[in-house]
């Protein structure tokens, strides 16, 4: 299990009103209601329950009056320190600019406003959370190559982002012939652009069909 | 509409093939009861896809004659005479004057005349559509003067470049329905049908384009005067991934949409159909009379 304290972005010895207060927000950010018709909606949805676990985790523990951290995977915390604030990793005001806010504009569905308040950050400003929310912009437009051109550089300037990562492979998905509810095989039938898809179900049947009569094409499936 | 929306024929049930073709024949006929003979010599089979999503979801069973029709003056054909076909003539009429205009707009010399001919015989029945269907010929107006602009400004953006088909797409799919949901997924998914449509076209056009000077944002970052074949593919390669996205988002779309019918017709030209035609445009064979004939089994 990840470090709940990192979960939530506090640091350890953060008082019991920090923890509620982090946790708040964090529910606030990814609240399913925020995410219908959004790429993020499965990652929101993981996203949440993982704080919800963290948050109780760290509740029980005070209760409990035992720290147990050494369960914790300490590799993924390692950037952690004992005493890092937490604004650091979910862009909270040290961007330059307020990304909550503009998060908030953009899951209201003022995408307009949402524009104008990016545009308005200065250029020297404008790092991997800003590149995300205008991608996260574009993309509530329909204009997918300006959202995967932006989902590309968020994840070029902060690469172990899970928020960023899962938007921009949402896209590669599709990038790739992904087309949700298709129950059509895709390798009898022509389909759209790319053949990754194609050659990895070809694949897999074929592995299927060696199954079948005994033997096994590829291993691991 | 272009004639890009279309199932994959060689994955269509003989009934459903039938009933495909009973229901553009029914818009059809639609289309000469209501606004004379016409307008409908135009017709493409992309409006089927609309009458079948209006008859899938306000659950309107299929009924189809044998008929005359003067297409077609010596067989009779099934042709379809159930509920469901109206607001497509309507929208079929609508998209036709427009479509008109456009060609009036860039096409010079005889191609220039005939659609400009052409558009004012049509005009009549565009008012009746119009008239009808305010909102939507509103929207449809002005998308056109967006998609004029963009073309004078030589807009390089492939994104802002499809706004304006999309959004008329969008505004033609979501009028489908009052059910404020169901609307708002009937208008993604036009939106990026629309999307869709007007990429495959743009590469569909991109070599006669570039030799007759019009306008297309896939020519930029090509040199004026001749595509080359590396030209064309590059091009392709780029619309593919702009087509395999759209058609992702669509299909996310397409399965909010409350189907009651017709649901296995609509899968074939959602997710068969689509990618069939870009790639046949993608392959320069989609222009060839015999290519599905070559069919694997």
């Amino acid at each position: 299990m990840k470090d709940p304290y990192q979960i939530l972005g506090v640091s350890r010895n953060a008082s019991e009103q920090e923890i509620k207060a982090a946790y708040k927000a964090l529910v606030k950010k990814y609240h399913p209601d925020q995410y219908q018709d959004n790429p993020l909606a499965e990652f929101a949805e993981e996203k949440m329950a993982e704080i919800n676990t963290a948050y109780d985790a760290i509740m029980q523990e005070r209760r409990n009056g035992t720290q147990s951290y050494s369960s914790y995977d300490s590799s993924s915390s390692q950037s952690y320190g004992n005493d890092y604030a937490y604004d650091n990793n979910y862009g909270y005001s040290s961007a330059g600019f307020d990304s909550v806010q503009i998060r908030r504009v953009i899951s209201s569905g003022n995408i307009t406003q949402a524009e104008q308040m990016l545009e308005n950050v200065p250029v020297s400003a404008r790092n991997a959370e800003w590149n995300f929310l205008k991608g996260n912009v574009a993309f509530s437009r329909g204009w997918l190559e300006e959202a995967y051109g932006y989902f590309s550089e968020a994840c070029r300037l902060e690469p172990g982002n899970a928020e960023y990562n899962a938007a921009l492979n949402h896209m590669n998905a599709q990038r790739g012939g992904y087309m949700q509810g298709n129950a059509y095989n895709y390798n009898r039938a022509p389909s759209g652009a790319d053949s990754t898809l194609n050659c990895l179900s070809t694949l897999c049947i074929a592995d299927c069909c060696c199954e079948c009569m005994g033997g096994d094409l590829i291993r691991c499936i | 509409m272009f004639g890009y929306v279309r199932p994959y024929k060689p994955f269509l049930r003989m009934c459903e093939y039938e009933g495909y073709r009973s229901i553009y024949c029914g818009v059809c006929k639609t289309i000469a009861r209501e606004f004379g003979e016409l307008p409908r010599f135009s017709l493409s089979y992309d409006v089927v896809i609309l009458a079948l999503l209006d008859m899938g979801i306000h659950n309107i069973e299929l009924k189809a004659e044998m008929q005359h029709c003067i297409v077609h003056p010596i067989t009779r054909r099934n042709i379809a005479v159930s509920e469901g076909l109206e607001y497509s003539a309507n929208a079929a009429v609508i998209l036709l004057y427009h479509k008109l205009m456009d060609d009036r707009n860039d096409g010079r010399g005889i191609e220039g005349f005939l659609s400009s001919a052409a558009g004012t015989a049509v005009r009549g029945a565009y008012l009746k559509a119009r008239k009808r269907y305010p909102a939507l010929a509103r929207q449809v107006e002005k998308q056109m003067k967006a998609q004029t602009a963009l073309e004078r400004e030589n807009c390089p953006s492939t994104d802002r470049a499809c706004e304006p088909t999309a959004r008329i797409m969008q505004a033609v799919f979501s009028g489908l329905t009052d059910e404020p949901e169901q609307r708002k997924q009937l208008g993604r998914f036009g939106y990026f049908l629309g999307r869709y449509v007007y990429l495959t076209d743009a590469l569909d056009d991109l070599r006669r384009d570039s030799a007759k000077g019009r306008y297309n944002p896939l020519l930029s970052g090509i040199a004026s005067g001749t595509v080359t074949d590396g030209d064309f593919a590059r091009a392709a390669d780029r619309t593919a991934f702009s087509v395999s996205m759209s058609l992702g988002q669509l299909a996310e779309a397409y399965c909010r949409i409350d189907i009651k019918m017709y649901k296995s017709i609509l899968d074939n030209i959602v997710y068969l159909g689509l990618g069939n035609v870009f790639k046949q445009v993608k392959d320069e064979t989609f222009r060839k009379k015999d290519k599905e004939r070559n069919i694997k089994l």
